[in-house]
């Protein structure tokens, strides 16, 4: 105890604490130095171009203390940062944010400047005000600045370490309180709408949101539902006493572990969906493209499902608050993005074309919910309902488009899969016909003809152009809406093999 | 996968394999997990024995294979089936294909098991189910085939 003051007087000394950051100061102009880059701040962008060897030459630590330095006094001395030579430092921080994994690789270094970004943001630590505003206004445009963050955000998807599946969500959790900040600001808001028009990048982007979202409210719902059933277990005091020591002990770490899990993953998971809702509200396009569209619809209507589906009783828990559940804060933000992509067709198609959990009385569900608990005005429901009813119409036409389409005579069918073949091809060994997404897809992990096991690969395929147009004409005669059918399915077609050639 | 699967429901109830029959209660609402019902063939050693195999179908199905495990408490006693009901068969992992059915992979057990002489467990059954990956799917184990004659 008295050895930790004594440490505590001596390291939390002012005149030490400026000296290190006159230090660390100093320190950045050397470093920027090795970047051939010392009179940045006469320069327009700070986006780097070439990398020089000496600057690969030096040790990481050089700049990971000065990520821990500055996370530290932020959380502790934030005072100490009203500074001037905290204008340097500031600059260093925007550096490697705008170039991300650019000039320095290992991206958990990238994560501490994150981390340190992230700290300082008003919500988290309101007394660094003046150090975050340095790293917000700078004169540099805002655009590197959302557009690294967001490469950032998809890139650690793959860190390299074992623990990158968990490690991505921490990192990701930093830049959507981030994102969330600056969308606030409206030159910051200018350059995400304006990224949001550039194309794949935001799409993968999106694509990212996407993926997480699902995973993790799916994990943190799942683990509502075990949380719940423990406690009703424990609640009823005659059968908890009668499971013996060993499973009720088992039972209650079971419980510690899922209350921890699901804590952290909620905070992400609403973190995310909030993230989603508000980018929505002003940026549509990318959300609409086929790719992403269906995806998108499907995690929504799960979710909804979840939250207002027949089990959602499921998911009361004693104490919600403690594990940051707030089932309306959730419906509202889902809900809203119903809304915000509503007047769009794309998206009606995309949440029929939800096989997995779209149901006509899920919509009632939802919006007797929403009118109940007052969570969104008539108005909006009003909406909520049309929405649900145009949703109806397509899927009552897709249903009979399914109904035409499985007539198709045998030969014309897939042999795996049982869908209608659009680009037939023959395998040279085993002379099956099969539709070609679905046999490259197989050749990607394996090089054999699935019904022989001779060799085989994408190459040796032979293309079947007699029968493709048998088919296609068929379905033009025989399915409703037959040519628009064919155009989709071909479209369909081509995406996947792109997505299977990607992967 | 959703079209594939009611394929293989209806060919299965179409063309049942002497034996083996769907245990309705458990695949109504849920496509993705099978049990079916397997009575020990006549004149083999498991005549009067009633098993229960389970098929869970993956996301990426047919192109990953499905996990398949005996469950319940009767395991059949054989020397390619470890007492926690993974079953040690060839085409479930390293030889899968695509083309292969529940059908197909319900033919090879039943003749596995009809074709088995002595009821035994697998030299290292103890060691096995104590350590393996995970308990409820076979498919996180990897297998060597040491007996291509069974």
């Amino acid at each position: 105890m008295s050895s930790k003051l004594s440490a505590d007087v001596s390291l939390f000394d002012q005149s030490l604490i400026q000296s290190c950051l006159k230090f660390y100061s100093l320190a950045v102009n050397v470093l920027m130095r090795y970047l051939n880059i010392e009179n940045i701040k006469d320069f327009k962008s700070l986006l780097i171009k070439n990398v020089e060897m000496k600057w690969n030459a030096l040790p990481e630590y050089f700049v990971e203390d000065i990520g821990e330095i500055l996370l530290f006094y932020i959380q502790f001395f934030p005072n100490a940062l009203q500074d001037p030579s905290s204008e340097d430092l500031s600059l260093f921080v925007s550096l490697i944010l705008c170039n991300g994994t650019n000039f320095i690789k290992n991206p958990y270094l990238v994560a501490k400047f994150v981390e340190v970004f992230f700290t300082s943001c008003p919500m988290v630590q309101p007394k660094a005000n003046y150090f975050n505003n340095l790293i917000v206004y700078q004169r540099f445009d805002g655009r590197d600045l959302v557009n690294s963050l967001m490469k950032f955000y998809s890139d650690v998807e793959r860190t390299g370490a074992s623990s990158e599946f968990y490690d991505k969500f921490q990192i990701r959790y930093h830049i959507s309180v981030i994102f969330k900040f600056l969308w606030e600001i409206p030159q910051y808001q200018l350059a995400f709408i304006n990224e949001s028009n550039q194309g794949k990048q935001f799409v993968r982007f999106i694509n990212m949101i996407i993926n997480d979202a699902t995973y993790l409210l799916d994990e943190s719902l799942e683990s509502l539902k075990r949380i719940h059933e423990i406690q009703n277990l424990m609640e009823n005091k005659t059968e908890w006493n009668q499971l013996n020591q060993e499973t009720r002990s088992q039972k209650e770490s079971q419980l510690a572990q899922d209350e921890r899990q699901c804590k952290s993953y909620l905070t992400l998971a609403t973190e995310t969906v909030e993230m989603f809702s508000y980018i929505t509200k002003h940026v549509k396009e990318p959300f609409l493209v086929d790719e992403i569209v269906d995806k998108l619809a499907a995690m929504l209507n799960f979710n909804l499902y979840q939250l207002c589906g027949p089990r959602c009783v499921n998911l009361k828990v004693k104490n919600p608050k403690d594990y940051n559940f707030e089932p309306k804060k959730l419906l509202d933000l889902l809900t809203s993005i119903y809304l915000n992509l509503s007047a769009y067709d794309r998206f009606a198609e995309g949440l029929a074309n939800d096989e997995r959990s779209y149901k006509k009385e899920l919509f009632i569900d939802a919006i007797k919910r929403m009118s109940n608990a007052n969570i969104k005005p008539q108005i909006e429901i009003e909406r909520f309902r049309s929405l649900a009813e145009k949703v109806e119409v397509i899927v009552e036409q897709k249903g009979q488009v399914d109904i035409d389409i499985d007539n198709a005579p045998d030969e014309f069918k897939d042999p795996l899969m049982d869908t209608v073949m659009i680009d037939p091809v023959r395998l040279p060994t085993s002379n099956k016909i099969m539709e070609r997404s679905v046999i490259v897809r197989h050749l990607l992990n394996s090089n054999f003809d699935p019904f022989n096991r001779m060799p085989l690969n994408e190459d040796k395929l032979i293309s079947e152009t007699e029968l493709q147009k048998q088919i296609h004409e068929w379905i033009k005669a025989n399915v409703k809406n037959g040519e628009m059918f064919l155009k989709k399915k071909l479209r369909q077609n081509q995406m996947e093999l792109e997505q299977t050639y990607q992967s | 996968m959703a079209q594939r699967l009611q394929k293989e429901l209806a060919n299965f109830m179409r063309d049942p394999i002497p034996g083996m029959s769907l245990d309705r209660n458990l695949v109504e609402g849920n496509l993705n997990v099978w049990v079916i019902n397997v009575d020990g063939a006549p004149n083999t050693l498991y005549e009067g024995e009633i098993f229960k195999l389970q098929f869970k179908f993956p996301q990426r199905y047919p192109f990953d294979s499905p996990s398949v495990m005996f469950i319940g408490n009767k395991i059949p006693e054989h020397p390619h089936i470890y007492s926690n009901g993974h079953i040690c068969l060839s085409i479930l992992t390293d030889e899968w294909s695509p083309a292969l059915s529940v059908q197909s992979v319900c033919l090879s057990i039943v003749s596995m098991l009809s074709s088995c002489k002595a009821k035994s467990r697998p030299p290292d059954d103890e060691r096995y189910v104590q350590t393996c990956r995970d308990p409820s799917d076979p498919k996180k184990t990897r297998w060597f085939f040491h007996d291509d004659s069974v």
